[in-house]
Order: C-alpha cells, then structure tokens, then sequence
C-alpha cells in the first residue's frame, strides 16, 4: 500500500464523525469529513474517495441511503463501497435489516453498522471493503 | 274564612225587608250588612267580602238581576239568592240563567230564610273549596310543566350532543348540538324510529345497542372515528329506580382541540427525545473510542475526547435546564408573575456582569449603551433578568473571534426599548420567521460548533409575550444581528400600548 486509503465520513454530528476520524487517522486512512450531504458532494467533485461512511439519518431529511445513490452517480464512484451508520432508524421508525443481498442491494450499500459504532468492527468493515 | 257562618249582604229597597233578614241571620252566627240599592252594595262589594247576597227582585234604579250580575262579576264565586214578591217560574229561570243559586218568596218564614241561607253557604264552601284544589292542581301542572321545558331547554342549549333511545332501541331525544357535531344537515332524525344509519355512523349505532347487554359497563366513553370533527361518545344505559332498563343515552363531545393539544404534546416530547439523543450518541461514540484503547498512545486525542464529552454533557444539562425554564415560563400565569415597577438599566448592568466570564472566553466585549434615565417597565425581575441573559448569551455564542455585544437602552413612545446587537454570522433572512421555534437552531458552518438547545429564544418569546412587548429581530448576513424588545413603559402610556398588544396565542 503505497498512498494511504482516502475516507468519506459524512455525519450531521461534528462529534460522532470527529470520534470516527480519530478511529480512522489512528489506523493510518486519510479522512475527508463532512457535515451534510452538500459539503460531501461538493468534496468530492474531482476527488475520488476509497470508501464512503455515512449517517444514515441526518437533518433535514438528509438521509445517508439517498447520498448513497448520489454519491455513486459521481464520476469514478460507481463501485465505492458504502458502509451506512445508523441509530434505529429514527424518523421512519423501523429498522432496514441489512442481512440478506437483496436488502444491500437495494439499498445500495455494503455495510451497515449501528450507531455507536464499534471502532474495531468499523476498522474490520473498512479493510474488508477496501481490499477488495 | 272567619270563626262566623258567613257573611251576607242583604240588598232590597225595603228597610224593614233587610232588617228582618238581618234579625234571623245575625242570631245563627252570620255577619250581615244591609245595602238599600244596587248601587250601595257594588260600593260594598269586592272579590271575597261576602259569601252570600240575598237580593231584592224589583228594586227602584238598578234592578236584581243587573246587580246579581254585576256582584258575580265581581266575584264570580258568590253564592246569590234572589228575593222576590213576584215569585213566577219565568223570573226564577231568570235569575239562575243570571247565575242565581235559588230564590226566596216573599213573605218567607224565617226557618226558609235560615234553611236557604245554610244550604247556600255549604255550596260557596264547596265551592271555595273546590276553586282551591283547582288552583292548587293547576299550581302543581305548572311545576311540572315548567321543570319538563327546563330540561328541555337546557338539553337544547348543551354544546355536547345528546341523543336517547328506548328500550325499543327507538329514537327518542336528540338535541341541535347532536346534528351539528355529526354534520346531520338536509334531514332531522325521526323519533319513534330506530335512528338512521345514514345520518348516525355505525360504530355509535353499535355501541348503544351493545350497551344494554354489557352489566359491567354503565358508561363508556370512546372515541369516534371519522366525521367533521373528533367526537368521544359516552354511553350510559339508563335505568328506573328498580334498575330496569328504560334506554340509552349517549353524549357527544368535540374532543378536537383535546386531540390537537395531544398532537402538540406529542410532537415537543419527539423533539425532546431526538435532542436528547444527538448529545448521548455522540458522547456513546466517544466512550466506544476511549474503551477500544485506540487512543491509548495518543494523550492528547484522549484529552480531546474527554473535554467534548464533558461539554456534550453540559449542553445535555443545559438542555434540561431550558426544558424545566420553558415549561415554567409556559405554566407560569399572570398572578405567578411579581410585576413591579423596574428600572432595567440595572437589571442590564448585573447581566452584563453575570457574562463578562463567558463573553471573555469567547473573545468577545461587551458594550452598554444605557440611556441616562430610562422610564421604568413594569415587569418581573426575574423573568427580565432571564431575558437578558439568553439574549446576551446568544450574541456572545453566535459571534465572531475579537468581535463585540453592545447593549443599548432607550425609551420610544409608550415603550421601553433594548436592543442586543452581535457582530457575528447573522441569520439568513429565511431563517428569521422560524426563530422563536422550539428546538429551532440556525444551521450554517460556523454555528455547527455551537452548542445550543434552540430553546433559549422562545423561552425570550414568551416572557415578553407575557409582558405585552415585542421581540424584533433585524439581520444582515456576515454583519451580524440585532435583537429588540420592546416592552411596555409603567404607567398610563404604557397601559394603552400594553392593551393594543395582547399575548399571543401560545403555539405549543
């Protein structure tokens, strides 16, 4: 591994994406974090990432299953992984269990953890992913 | 009636004729009164003066039988008894087609005298007495009478609709509010039929006719689905004394603005608990991270992550403080509050002293602009001093690094005015209308870092809601925001502004 793996961690709270970056720096990946679905999209014109971390329940509706889909609209990112990070889905007030393919597929990502996140099972989710 | 027999009065031209009378009636317990003319016993007589008249027949000036009539015009119960000289069936058919109760030939003896006159009075008794159970019958009628239209008004005038059916299960009472509350428009509901299906809803129907079999249940109040409004039905069997069945009532209640406040409560305490949640998850994260040792090596990571801990703590605190102010400032009514006459200079100088601690933290002055004599307000210390506070401690918050308060105080016609101006981000114009929201917290880059439980204005809101004031905020992007209350001046002047602003209705 020559460069270091590039993170896209998106999160509303600036403290849960400040704990996971701190989780991230400390194995060595290079993090990109932003506050809303806005500030990720605008990072990421003409930066690639390797792996995306998102929120899954933001403000405003800002849902990380829909930054999901933009995300792999944009040029280069049609196969990034996704990993989606979520309390019990709170707004929608049920929980998308992510056990089969079907239900990854059609959410579009590769990963779901609960929120808070266990940092080594992140780390493990995060390496499997990108290693790919 | 008196202790005596009776009382008479003897009318004939004829003195002799009424003194003979007088000496046989007075000896057997009668009072008697004799009157020369008709004329002299109409100025005798008046409703319940006498029981009986003996009346001469052919009088000079008014005759017997205009007399006998006008007597009983008077009083229409006096018993009369015609005397005459001329005694023929045609005069005696007269005189009771005139109302006469009998007449006397002349001469008579005195035992007929005596004998007429007993039999007479016992008629006026009878009648007397009959006459009272009349009137005392017609007296009960009345109450009866008068208590059905009670009830019946009362029912009528009720906001709740009622409705009765029998044990037939027929309808038999509804009342205006009934209709109104179910939206029965084109057709009133038929009594003495099983109440339509088209003008009832079903559910209710159902639970009415359930509610005789049910022992258990005398009443139950249920919600009703659907219609105009939300309506709770309650249903009561009712029973007679020996607790047979005789019907079901049921009443209707507009339970609509009951739901809305439920709705409200139930929206505030689903903001409470996501604001609750954001502070805890994150400190859950940063706990996760210090227990996976992670940061073991790294002192100052671990250092950072305590002290966010810490602070996320304290605005969870925060948080708590304001719900308990917010309700407080909700429940709290006029007589809670100590209105006083106050001079809010001073008040404006303590908090200005009670923020210096925080403002410096921030790297933030603060500046007073205090008028020199400044009319008083008449307003709670308290509550004056806790506006001051959030209002400072929000231009401090939302400031910028080396920037300033300033506190300014003035007065303007019939209000005290101050004003709390920040140099800080300033509030996007479409962000204004929503300050004052409950948990509304303006989201940009440079405030993400703020901590705030987005209570802290409407919590300003209400007290100067409460106080008859005004809170206007003014705004410029980039430069900054200015905050305005005014509040009504003590006094006359103050009084009428007051009156022109009434509080709001409360939204939550």
């Amino acid at each position: 591994m020559s460069d270091p793996r590039r993170v896209l961690l998106v999160d509303d709270d600036a403290d849960c994406r400040d704990a996971l970056q701190i989780v991230l720096e400390a194995s060595g990946y290079d993090v990109l974090s932003a506050g809303s679905a806005e500030e990720a999209l605008s990072m990421l014109t003409g930066e690639t990432v390797d792996i995306a971390i998102l929120d899954m329940m933001m403000e405003e509706n800002d849902s990380g299953a829909a930054l999901a889909h933009r995300i792999r609209r944009c040029p280069g990112l049609a196969e990034v992984p996704i990993i989606l990070v979520t309390a019990v889905t709170e707004r929608t007030g049920f929980r998308v269990p992510l056990s089969t393919r079907q239900e990854r597929e059609w959410l579009g990502v590769d990963a779901w953890l609960d929120k808070p996140v266990s940092p080594e099972r992140l780390l493990r989710e995060v390496e499997r992913l990108t290693n790919d | 009636m008196t202790s005596h027999a009776g009382r008479v009065i003897v009318v004939d031209d004829e003195p002799r004729m009424a003194e003979g009378c007088k000496r046989v009636l007075e000896p057997a317990g009668y009072e008697v009164v004799t009157a020369d003319c008709g004329e002299r016993a109409l100025e005798l007589a008046s409703p319940g003066a006498f029981d009986l008249a003996l009346i001469d027949l052919k009088m000079p000036g008014m005759s017997g039988l205009d007399l006998l009539r006008r007597l009983r015009e008077i009083d229409p119960s006096l018993v009369c008894i015609m005397v005459t000289a001329y005694a023929t069936l045609e005069t005696a058919v007269e005189a009771t087609k005139h109302g006469a109760y009998d007449y006397l030939a002349k001469p008579f003896t005195p035992d007929e005298l005596e004998s007429a006159a007993g039999k007479a009075l016992a008629l006026r008794r009878l009648s007397v007495e009959a006459e009272r159970l009349r009137e005392e019958a017609e007296r009960n009628l009345l109450l009866v009478a008068d208590e059905r239209s009670r009830t019946r008004t009362i029912i009528e005038s009720m906001a709740d609709g009622v409705m009765v059916t029998n044990r037939e299960q027929q309808l038999v009472l509804w009342n205006p509010a009934l209709l109104r509350l179910l939206g029965i428009k084109d057709e009133l509901p038929a009594l003495g039929e099983p109440p339509s299906p088209r003008l009832f809803p079903a559910e209710l129907l159902a639970w009415m006719q359930a509610a005789p079999a049910n022992e258990a249940a005398t009443r139950v109040t249920r919600e009703l689905p659907g219609g105009p409004s939300h309506l709770a039905a309650s249903i009561a069997v009712i029973r007679d004394q020996a607790g047979e069945q005789l019907g079901v009532v049921a009443v209707l209640q507009d339970i609509t603005e009951l739901k809305s406040l439920q709705q409200a409560m139930g929206d505030f305490v689903s903001l409470v608990a996501h604001e609750l949640r954001a502070p805890l998850g994150a400190i859950a994260q940063y706990l996760d991270v210090l227990r996976s040792g992670i940061t073991s090596d790294q002192p100052e990571k671990e250092q950072h992550i305590l002290t966010r801990c810490r602070e996320r703590t304290a605005s969870l605190s925060q948080l708590v403080s304001d719900l308990l102010e917010f309700s407080r400032t909700q429940a709290v009514t006029p007589r809670d509050r100590t209105f006083t006459d106050l001079d809010l200079t001073e008040v404006v100088r303590e908090t200005a002293e009670f923020m210096a601690g925080e403002a410096a933290h921030c790297g933030v002055s603060i500046d007073l602009d205090l008028a020199p004599a400044l009319p008083p307000v008449a307003a709670d210390r308290d509550e004056m001093a806790r506006l001051l506070t959030n209002l400072m401690s929000n231009a401090i918050k939302y400031n910028r690094e080396g920037g300033s308060v300033t506190v300014s105080t003035g007065a303007r016609s019939g209000y005290v005015a101050i004003e709390v101006a920040d140099t800080g981000v300033g509030i996007a114009e479409s962000a204004l209308p929503r300050l004052g929201e409950a948990f509304f917290r303006v989201k940009s880059p440079q405030t993400a870092r703020v901590t705030g439980t987005g209570l802290g204005l409407s919590i300003c809101r209400q007290i100067v809601e409460a106080h008859h004031g005004h809170l206007e905020i003014e705004s410029k992007m980039g430069e900054g925001s200015l905050f305005r209350v005014l509040l009504p001046k003590a006094g006359a002047e103050g009084r009428r502004v007051a009156a022109a602003t009434a509080p709001r209705d409360r939204e939550r």
